[in-house]
């Protein structure tokens, strides 16, 4: 699989990350490195169709909380982080 | 043009599940609170915190599945849907892509004749993303929103015409309220749609490009949209052009669908599933129960009051659309049997003094039983329909029962003959020229001296009875 | 009022747990007299080679202290009543600032405490700082993190245990569930998991039993009860199994002959050991790389600078606040994570990769299912190779290669431990790695603690 630099940039963009011309180098590399190393691998195996994907380790049902409203208390240190306007985070306008 | 085209459209509705929490997290869902007061660590996306589902969300999509006829999953999971924009706290939104919860059910909508069954792919939980106010100075985010709980109901393609999906949109909604899972109010956001609309040549089985217009909040604009843009549509295919696959919007001012700026057609949104959240099992039993607790649907409602009470579809559609007042006349007929002459008087007066007395309320200020002996004292010929009219009114009003109201007002209806007979004889006598002009051939005459009987008696003479001896009179007089 | 009893020399920083725990439960010591020397200790320390990335401030250690010896005057002091201890940096302590080892981060407060901290300091640890763990893993600050009586790490692909390895310590990475994952900083939510690295096996049963457990904020935790360590001085057949090293399941030469003689040992303790087929082991980087990256990508996607932590301070559109915030506040390597994951999980690739990893997931659970069939722990080295530099270290290919031992028990959800040997080699502590099958860490503590006992006591 090759990682032409316009397939990166693409993927930067999809993940809102802006790199340098630098980093746009070493990444570049690095990823064709990996890939290299990882479709080398993947063509000798033989994965069979049916087989299932595994999502994670946990076997168990998802467990399910009661309708019940609770109040986060600790308001001010949840909200202070970041600058806000008469309650309501801001930032450029998006339209 | 236009008849060579067929229209195919397709609604995304989504509503606001009315649990006391959050879907994720125990935050409060009230509207109208002050911004970024009812806001945790999970729906602002803190790191490090995670999801739990609340058990509410899960029952009420499922009651919406068994009401839609939808078959429901034994074994679903969430999926995460990526992509960044400001309301959004953790850059994706916990949804469902490939295993939804319930899936192929259907609605039956009224046509003008008969009903049409439109399919339902798929109904999936997911939440809902903060709401942004856009100003010069900049996007506001309020993050309350966050984290609501919702249900998408996808339909499949099968609505041919912008009245048929407001008909579905309607019988949705009507749905959705009737069990109880939504307060359904567009105007506060609790139900929306966006719709995709394409266009193909009559008779042909391939479907066309179709855009979407997203966030429709009014029922009105909704069908103003689909027949702008099916319009829209059918132009460029006239004039050679390909449809562009885009998302667009209604623009009330300009009454058209415009591009949304935003670049969303382009998006991918790397569907995975959720890693935090195990799979969830439902049960046969669970299922089993719910499906008992349902209340009596809309359209079986509508079948029911129907054969019960032989009326027909339009009547029986507006008793369903009220559920109250369809309540109100159900009650009325365990007095009354006369359900055509109480639809009259529910849909008629009924109505409109509703309507102009007090908006607010869905419900008529008398009890069944009033109205009933109300309805009763029509029927006996005890008032007559004009004087019905003025009782109705009185009966907003007043604290007494209908009966009492004619007392008082001595609005009985004259309907002994006897008395009748010395009034009309007086009448006759009193009105020689008209009885001339009659028995000289103006039959319209006795419209004039029934005219006079109703003056003297002060409108409480019984017209049919009146009408009856003076017709027998009048004849008598020309023999 | 307390008399210092210990032997002058003996320092309090080198001290394992439960010794810290006696002293302090016989007043032998207090517990403001303990941070004391901790933080003598601590500011003792060369700022080019210090650990901490955050420090509790002297004022709040104190008052913690005070607290503490108060509450054991009144005999209301919990378990671990004065304790102190570490955490790393992308674990949630609240009021205490936590930054993920990342720039993006490095103002972030948290408001709440991951549960593994809460269950700690309800019985009454005290939190003296924050440390880098996956820096400690590339072989930095080893012995510096001795003024911690224990530290609670995360372990992803093996982070910890590898942090274990180079310092002498022992770590485990439970089983998946086993510990909440609430204030957990997400990177690869279905691989990583809070562990303990401590000194002795003693403090590691002691910490699994208040920490682990069902989490109702976490519903990927499970309900099996954690089983207090007996120490057995016997191993009674113990089959232990040891993979074939070759080209795909490579170990540098020196690293082999180690597992050779410490396989000699168990082998002189009653284990029952055999080479084993363990050819799944080859496919644990590339289902490591793929499923890791593609969760990071979409875990890290909350950091945007909108609502907590590094906002970039120049932007004039949304666009412009999202990616230059993700580009001046992300590393390099998370960067390069991000993208690879965001790669895979694309529409195009999606198949390819993301859905083949996940399927070969399957296959290394079932491969590891057959060999405990036969088996009961599975003995392994904790890195394939040395690394030779520090920048090379953080490399994403270094990275791919180095994780092949240990990110099998993350892939599989299986439990596994570090366990020191006691000598150095190549300038670093040496140690080495037993996995078992779910649940089963009574074992590994079992085995660790008969190694500890037979093996470790008699090189002190």
């Amino acid at each position: 699989m090759s990682l032409e630099k316009e397939e990166l940039k693409a993927i930067a963009e999809m993940v809102q990350i802006e790199m340098t011309k630098e980093e746009e180098e070493i990444i570049q590399k690095d990823l064709k490195c990996i890939f290299k190393l990882m479709d080398d691998q993947l063509q000798k195996i033989d994965i069979h169709k049916e087989l299932k994907p595994m999502v994670s380790p946990c076997t168990h049902p998802n467990r399910l909380r009661q309708d019940k409203v609770q109040y986060f208390e600790e308001k001010e240190e949840l909200l202070g982080a970041l600058p806000m306007k008469n309650g309501y985070f801001y930032v450029p306008n998006v339209l | 043009m236009i008849n060579q085209y067929e229209m195919v459209i397709g609604l995304e509705i989504h509503a606001e599940l009315k649990t006391q929490s959050k879907i994720y997290c125990s935050c409060s869902t009230q509207f109208g609170s002050d911004p970024n007061t009812q806001c945790c660590p999970i729906c602002l996306g803190l790191p490090g915190t995670l999801p739990i589902l609340n058990e509410k969300v899960v029952e009420y999509a499922i009651r919406a599945g068994l009401a839609m006829n939808c078959s429901i999953a034994t074994k679903t999971k969430q999926d995460r849907k990526n992509y960044f924009y400001p309301d959004l706290p953790k850059g994706y939104q916990i949804s469902q892509y490939d295993q939804p919860l319930c899936y192929e059910g259907y609605v039956e909508i009224p046509l003008k004749k008969g009903t049409k069954k439109i399919g339902i792919q798929q109904i999936h939980i997911e939440e809902d993303a903060g709401k942004l106010i856009h100003t010069k100075e900049g996007t506001f985010i309020d993050y309350n929103r966050s984290g609501v709980p919702l249900i998408e109901i996808v339909s499949k393609p099968d609505l041919s015409s912008p009245q048929e999906a407001k008909q579905y949109l309607e019988r949705i909604r009507m749905i959705l309220l009737y069990i109880g899972v939504s307060d359904c109010k567009m105007n506060e956001g609790s139900l929306r749609c966006d719709i995709n609309v394409s266009v193909r040549k009559k008779g042909d089985i391939h479907y066309g490009e179709r855009t979407e217009i997203k966030n429709m909040n009014s029922f009105s604009y909704a069908v103003k949209a689909i027949e702008y843009e099916a319009k829209r549509q059918m132009q460029v295919l006239e004039e050679g052009k390909t449809i562009i696959k885009e998302t667009r919007r209604w623009d009330e001012k300009s009454q058209c669908t415009v591009p949304m700026r935003k670049k969303e057609e382009a998006e991918d949104y790397r569907y995975f599933p959720d890693p935090d959240l195990p799979y969830i099992y439902i049960s046969e039993e669970q299922i089993e129960r719910i499906k008992e607790s349902l209340p009596e649907l809309p359209n079986e409602k509508k079948q029911r009051l129907m054969s019960t009470y032989d009326i027909n579809g339009d009547d029986a559609e507006l008793l369903i659309a009220n559920p109250k007042i369809g309540q109100f006349f159900e009650e009325t007929m365990m007095y009354f049997s006369n359900s055509l002459m109480a639809v009259n008087w529910i849909m008629g007066e009924g109505f409109r003094l509703l309507a102009e007395k007090d908006k607010e309320t869905e419900i008529f200020p008398f009890t069944a039983m009033q109205f009933a002996e109300f309805l009763q004292l029509i029927e006996d010929e005890t008032i007559s329909n004009s004087i019905g009219k003025k009782v109705f009114e009185k009966m907003w009003n007043a604290e007494e029962s209908p009966s009492h109201i004619v007392e008082r007002y001595g609005w009985k209806q004259i309907s002994n003959p006897q008395e009748l007979e010395s009034i009309i004889h007086e009448v006759l006598s009193q009105n020689q020229k008209s009885v001339e002009d009659y028995l000289s051939g103006k039959k319209v005459a006795s419209k004039a001296l029934m005219g006079q009987v109703m003056k003297k008696t002060k409108g409480k003479a019984n017209p049919r009875k009146a009408n009856e001896i003076l017709k027998k009179r009048l004849k008598e007089k020309i023999s | 009022m307390c008399q210092m009893y210990y032997k002058i020399g003996e320092k309090m920083y080198k001290k394992t747990m439960m010794e810290l725990k006696k002293l302090l439960d016989h007043r032998e010591i207090s517990s403001v007299e303990l941070i004391k020397e901790y933080l003598n200790h601590i500011q003792q320390i060369d700022s080019k080679i210090n650990p901490y990335i955050t420090l509790q401030e002297e004022k709040i250690l104190f008052q913690l202290a005070q607290k503490s010896d108060q509450k054991r005057r009144e005999g209301k002091h919990g378990i671990l009543e004065g304790i102190p201890i570490s955490i790393g940096d992308d674990i949630c302590t609240k009021g205490i600032k936590t930054t993920g080892d990342s720039r993006i981060l490095q103002s972030f407060i948290p408001p709440y405490n991951a549960t593994a901290v809460e269950r700690c300091i309800q019985e009454g640890a005290i939190v003296v700082g924050k440390l880098n763990i996956p820096e400690i893993g590339t072989g930095s600050f080893c012995s510096e993190i001795e003024e911690t009586s224990f530290v609670l790490g995360s372990d992803r692909e093996g982070e910890l245990r590898q942090s274990a390895y180079f310092c002498g310590r022992f770590a485990l990475k439970p089983t998946y569930g086993r510990v909440s994952r609430y204030g957990l900083m997400s990177i690869a939510s279905s691989f990583e998991q809070i562990g303990p690295m401590t000194k002795a096996i003693d403090d590691m049963d002691l910490i699994m039993k208040m920490i682990g457990g069902v989490d109702d904020k976490d519903p990927t935790t499970f309900s099996e009860p954690w089983i207090t360590l007996q120490k057995e001085t016997s191993l009674q057949n113990i089959k232990m199994g040891i993979p074939i090293f070759s080209k795909d399941i490579p170990c540098d030469f020196f690293i082999q002959e180690q597992i050779q003689k410490i396989a000699k040992q168990w082998n002189a303790l009653g284990a029952i050991v055999n080479e084993i087929d363990f050819s799944a082991l080859a496919y644990a980087p590339l289902v490591n790389q793929i499923l890791t990256s593609a969760e990071a990508s979409s875990n890290t996607a909350r950091l945007d600078g909108i609502r907590y932590g590094y906002r970039t301070p120049k932007y004039k559109s949304i666009e412009e606040l999202y990616q230059k915030t993700r580009q001046e506040g992300l590393e390099l390597g998370l960067k390069e994570k991000i993208l690879f994951g965001a790669y895979v999980l694309s529409s195009s690739h999606y198949e390819d990769y993301y859905i083949k990893a996940q399927k070969l997931r399957t296959l290394l659970v079932d491969a590891c299912k057959q060999i405990f069939q036969d088996y009961d722990v599975i003995l392994m080295p904790v890195v394939p190779f040395e690394i030779g530099n520090k920048k090379e270290g953080k490399s994403i290919v270094t990275k791919y290669q180095k994780n092949i031992y240990t990110s099998m028990a993350n892939i599989t959800g299986l439990p596994a431990i570090t366990i020191p040997t006691g000598y150095r080699l190549e300038g670093h502590p040496f140690g080495f790695q037993l996995m078992s099958s779910s649940y089963q860490e009574q074992l590994l503590l079992k085995m660790a603690s008969v190694y500890e006992s037979k093996i470790l006591s008699k090189r002190k």
